[in-house]
């Protein structure tokens, strides 16, 4: 599993929705976010549970003033992957836990706090 | 002519034997610049040994020899383990006495024990001398296979050379730690591996420990520390390629006055070693937060850390990945993991190339 793991943690759209579950969960306290992804099993609910996340990142960043948005593109991207349709055939019934398991570990990487950066250079 | 030890099937008894007859040729050479080699071959462990001029006469003289039969009173694990090889001898003369057996016996068969181990590979006898359950665990008395007629069987017994090979390569290569009442002791298994080095691993990573949820926590914990000092090793030596297969672990239980085994296994090291010798950058900063887990994980309340840290270590999977995730995570939200001791991105691809 190891190429495949690498693989999407390398994803740039894996890395930005990754960027935004650390965001929510260390500025925001969004457990629920965190719950919801752990336990989403399926396309569907892994779909439902990034849309509650954006949601909520979006709500928390209008009242903090943040610019930095992920790309709508990103979230599509992350369900084309969940559905397993770039990894090898064996794979693809692990699709969703693997694309969890990276979006997860990416929030677990200790990074400069991305959206506060932004907002400054946007204020500059 | 290299040195063998033939394999007889009981692991940690073959790989005492191996570390005890590089020490004994070590120990022994007049020219004392050469340095024996230990290589896993599959049926036998190989000494090489070249230019080595083992002699009884400097072995006898050697300090250092010498100063592998004495019972240390501590309990540093870096001491040589003959305490808790001879854990079932309950007195402290009757552990004293077989350390003196050893001893003799190595000395007096060394010329026999040399010839034999380059004709032909020196090949276990199981009868003789009785094999202390502290070395290995299958030597305790019991029933150790199925049988409907008889259930108990005797200690397994050894020949003489062997045995005192095996005790003496038990109380160099053993790392035993007590904890309560519990022993739990661990084997590095040399794949290819200079016994200078061995040594120097050794006084090392024998001392680190930490307050364990159990055998396997120990032996996860222990991989790090080792799998650490030889990234440290390879990235100040170019020539340094020593590997070790694996680590050979069990423990026992104290029952009353009687020590028994408890569970017994083997861990691959093949995943961290190549992690610390192939991209020794990027799995400095992986074992550098494996070990302060470890450490958060040995105080009470968090355990949950270690055990997760455990599993991924024992057994890599998507599933153990995702657990540990879990917990760290709620450890990292919840401020609990300073931020030096998160790991990068880098890093955390380093530990999804072992699942």
């Amino acid at each position: 599993l190891s190429k495949e793991l690498a693989q999407l943690f390398s994803d740039d759209a894996i890395r930005e929705m990754g960027n935004v579950l650390r965001t929510a969960l260390r500025e925001n306290n969004d457990y629920a976010s965190l719950i919801e992804l752990e336990y989403a099993e399926s396309v569907p609910a892994l779909a439902e549970a990034l849309k509650k996340l954006l949601r909520r990142y979006d709500s928390f960043a209008s009242h903090k003033k943040w610019s930095w948005r992920p790309a709508t593109t990103s979230y599509e991207k992350v369900m084309f992957l969940a559905t397993g349709q770039g990894l090898p055939i064996d794979q693809q019934e692990n699709a969703v836990r693997l694309v969890r398991a990276t979006l997860i570990s990416h929030a677990l990487t200790f990074t400069p706090f991305q959206a506060k950066s932004q907002k400054e250079e946007t204020n500059a | 002519m290299p040195y063998s030890i033939t394999k007889s099937g009981v692991p940690i008894f073959d790989v005492a034997r191996a570390y005890s007859l590089a020490a004994v040729l070590s120990y022994s050479d007049e020219d004392e610049s050469t340095n024996p080699i230990i290589s896993d071959t599959g049926s036998c462990f190989v000494i090489d040994f070249p230019k080595g001029k083992p002699s009884l006469a400097h072995l006898l003289q050697d300090a250092g020899w010498q100063g592998l039969f004495s019972i240390p009173n501590g309990l540093d694990p870096r001491n040589q383990a003959w305490g808790s090889l001879f854990v079932t001898d309950l007195s402290m003369a009757a552990k004293e006495k077989k350390v003196k057996q050893v001893q003799k016996q190595l000395e007096q068969g060394f010329d026999d024990l040399l010839m034999r181990a380059q004709a032909q590979g020196l090949i276990a006898r199981f009868e003789g001398e009785t094999l202390p359950g502290g070395l290995e665990p299958s030597a305790f008395k019991g029933s150790k296979s199925s049988t409907r007629a008889q259930y108990a069987e005797s200690q397994t017994e050894v020949d003489k050379t062997n045995w005192a090979l095996a005790c003496l390569g038990g109380a160099l290569a053993g790392r035993y730690v007590w904890q309560r009442r519990n022993i739990f002791a661990v084997y590095p298994i040399p794949e290819r591996v200079h016994f200078i080095n061995w040594q120097d691993i050794r006084e090392k990573t024998y001392g680190e420990r930490l307050s364990y949820l159990g055998v396997r926590n120990a032996v996860a914990h222990y991989s790090v520390v080792l799998a650490e000092t030889m990234r440290q090793m390879a990235a100040n030596s170019s020539s340094f390629s020593d590997s070790f297969s694996g680590l050979a672990y069990f423990s026992l239980f104290k029952t009353g006055n009687q020590w028994k085994p408890s569970s017994a296994g083997f861990l691959s090291l093949q995943p961290l070693i190549e992690m610390a010798l192939g991209h020794t950058h990027e799995s400095a900063k992986v074992f550098e937060v494996w070990e302060k887990l470890f450490r958060r994980g040995s105080v009470r309340g968090s355990e949950d850390l270690a055990e997760v840290l455990t599993n991924l270590i024992m057994s890599p999977s998507l599933e153990s990945l995702e657990k540990h995730n879990r917990v760290l995570l709620r450890y990292i939200a919840g401020k609990e993991v300073k931020a030096m001791n998160q790991y990068t991105e880098d890093a955390i691809k380093e530990v999804m190339q072992i699942v």
